[in-house]
């Protein structure tokens, strides 16, 4: 790696990390916001399905004479009781998948801005360093 | 006419058996050929004195042929007076006719006067050609002695042209050698201030750094949801309980749910706490790293405050060093190239620089025939050389 490629180019490398790194932010900032979107219409159509699956769970209840008005069948209530667990289960599993998502992108965006941070150190570092070297040498008298 | 007996040949006295190998040994003897010609020392060295020169050699030559002239003289004046004393010679038959005698020795001397005669004009003609060389030679030491004063012109100004370049050397070099402790100093000025810049610039970068630090806050205030305490009251609920189903197994899976609910919630807290936690050690290791590195960063300013501080002043005694060398260098290749300049112009100058000749060693005498020999060899070129200056007053 030249030095042109730390501190010659006069800040191009830099400000090309900025950029970047600008960029990348703003598309994780869009993928944020798309899971927590995909995540939101997910749970809908959890809620959905499970709301649309009711009715017909309660009249095959009522069909086999295991339910109406007048009678509290055992057999009834545990359907319900699994039916309302594995609604609770399919949305406590898209929840954690939005929170998974959200969190994964919050750490790609922490990532990203810490190595931006520890790139544009290191580019200020060789920089200091090469000055210093090129002070630090008197190439002037080298020839005595 | 009579017939004249026709007298014995007359011999030669002894010693004049050969006279030309006398003659050419007589000549060898001075460094001379038979011909008159110089064999030693030909065409030397043009002097103005003390300098071997071919007019040394043509005199040479001139009074061997004058001891060759002398040598005759005497031979036909002791010839005469004998001839006069004990008359003519018969070649041993003990006398002849007197006028034919008288005749063959009037040939002879005339033949003995042309052949004295054929040797002077050949020494005239030689000592002509000595003058004509000595003019040629006179010319010649003019040039040489114009040669050697311009040479020696020439190689004054290079040597104090030499010795002017100390001076120039002390100012080159000196004016850097002083300038050396100034720059130096600079030099270690500028070191401090870049030293001192470099801790303000560490301290700031410091500060910055630990003033841009925040606490972590991603995970402090995380939007955590917890649904357990928020069950939404259904009304199909309400029915059914109404209806006989039983609240018992609602109620327990409802408490279930918040229960999880709640521990999930709890969870995701305790996790962004960790986290939380997490995030402000990472920090707080930042902050150590930058003081960290502004502590080393410090110190690595000092080490190379001394360091630098060190091969400043190493470097400057070396250039100080090196200058100093190299301007002793300096003076002294040019105090060795004006010694040389002057040198060299010593050989042309005033004074001339005698040049030993390589002359022809006379073996001493081993034994007395020897030195009688010399001394009368001495004594025939004298005469030889009075001969001829004589034959040269008269004309002969």
């Amino acid at each position: 790696m030249s030095m042109t490629d730390y501190y010659g180019d006069y800040g191009v490398a830099e400000a090309g990390a900025l950029r970047r790194r600008q960029r990348a932010s703003l598309a994780n900032q869009a993928a944020a916001f798309q899971g927590q979107k995909r995540g939101k219409r997910r749970i809908e159509d959890v809620t959905r399905v499970y709301s649309e699956g009711y009715q017909p769970l309660a009249s095959s209840f009522g069909q086999r004479g295991l339910g109406g008005p007048s009678v509290k069948s055992g057999i009834r209530r545990s359907g319900l009781s699994r039916y309302a667990e594995k609604f609770q289960r399919d949305l406590g599993t898209e929840t954690q998948a939005i929170q998974d998502d959200l969190n994964n992108i919050a750490m790609q965006e922490a990532d990203q801005q810490a190595e931006l941070e520890d790139y544009i150190a290191q580019l200020r570092l060789q920089k200091a360093q090469q000055i210093m070297a090129t002070a630090a040498s008197l190439q002037q008298y080298a020839s005595y | 006419m009579a017939v004249k007996k026709k007298s014995p040949t007359k011999q030669p006295p002894k010693g004049t058996q050969s006279e030309a190998d006398r003659l050419s040994a007589l000549a060898r003897a001075y460094g001379l050929s038979s011909s008159g010609k110089n064999i030693t020392n030909v065409g030397g060295d043009v002097t103005g004195g003390g300098y071997v020169s071919s007019s040394e050699a043509r005199q040479r030559a001139l009074e061997t042929q004058s001891d060759r002239a002398k040598a005759q003289a005497d031979f036909i004046k002791k010839q005469q007076k004998s001839e006069e004393k004990f008359g003519p010679k018969t070649g041993g038959t003990g006398g002849g006719v007197g006028s034919t005698v008288t005749e063959a020795q009037r040939l002879a001397n005339e033949l003995a006067r042309l052949k004295i005669q054929a040797e002077y004009d050949k020494a005239d003609r030689e000592a002509q050609q000595v003058l004509d060389d000595r003019e040629a030679s006179a010319q010649e030491k003019a040039d040489a002695v114009a040669e050697r004063k311009r040479k020696f012109a020439a190689l004054s100004e290079v040597a104090n042209i030499y010795a002017g370049q100390g001076a120039q050397t002390d100012e080159l070099y000196g004016a850097q050698l002083e300038d050396l402790p100034a720059r130096r100093q600079a030099d270690l000025d500028a070191l401090l201030q870049a030293v001192s810049a470099g801790r303000e610039t560490i301290g700031g970068a410091e500060q910055q750094f630990l003033s841009s630090l925040v606490e972590p806050q991603a995970y402090s205030n995380v939007p955590l949801v917890d649904l357990s305490t928020a069950q939404p009251v259904n009304p199909l609920m309400g029915a059914l309980a109404a209806e006989g189903a039983g609240t018992a197994g609602v109620t327990g899976q409802s408490a279930m749910d918040a229960q999880l609910a709640a521990q999930y919630a709890q969870l995701a807290r305790g996790s962004a706490q960790q986290l939380n936690t997490g995030a402000q050690n990472y920090m707080a290791a930042l902050r150590n790293a930058a003081t960290g590195a502004a502590a080393a960063g410090r110190q690595q300013l000092g080490l190379g405050q001394n360091i630098y501080q060190n091969q400043i002043n190493t470097r400057y005694s070396d250039l100080a060093n090196q200058l100093a060398m190299q301007r002793l260098q300096a003076q002294q290749e040019a105090a060795a190239r004006a010694a040389t300049a002057r040198a060299e112009a010593a050989q042309y100058g005033e004074t001339p620089v005698d040049v030993p000749v390589d002359l022809p060693a006379t073996p001493p005498p081993v034994d007395p025939n020897v030195a009688a020999e010399a001394e009368r060899k001495r004594r025939e070129r004298e005469a030889a050389i009075a001969a001829l200056q004589a034959a040269r007053r008269n004309e002969f």
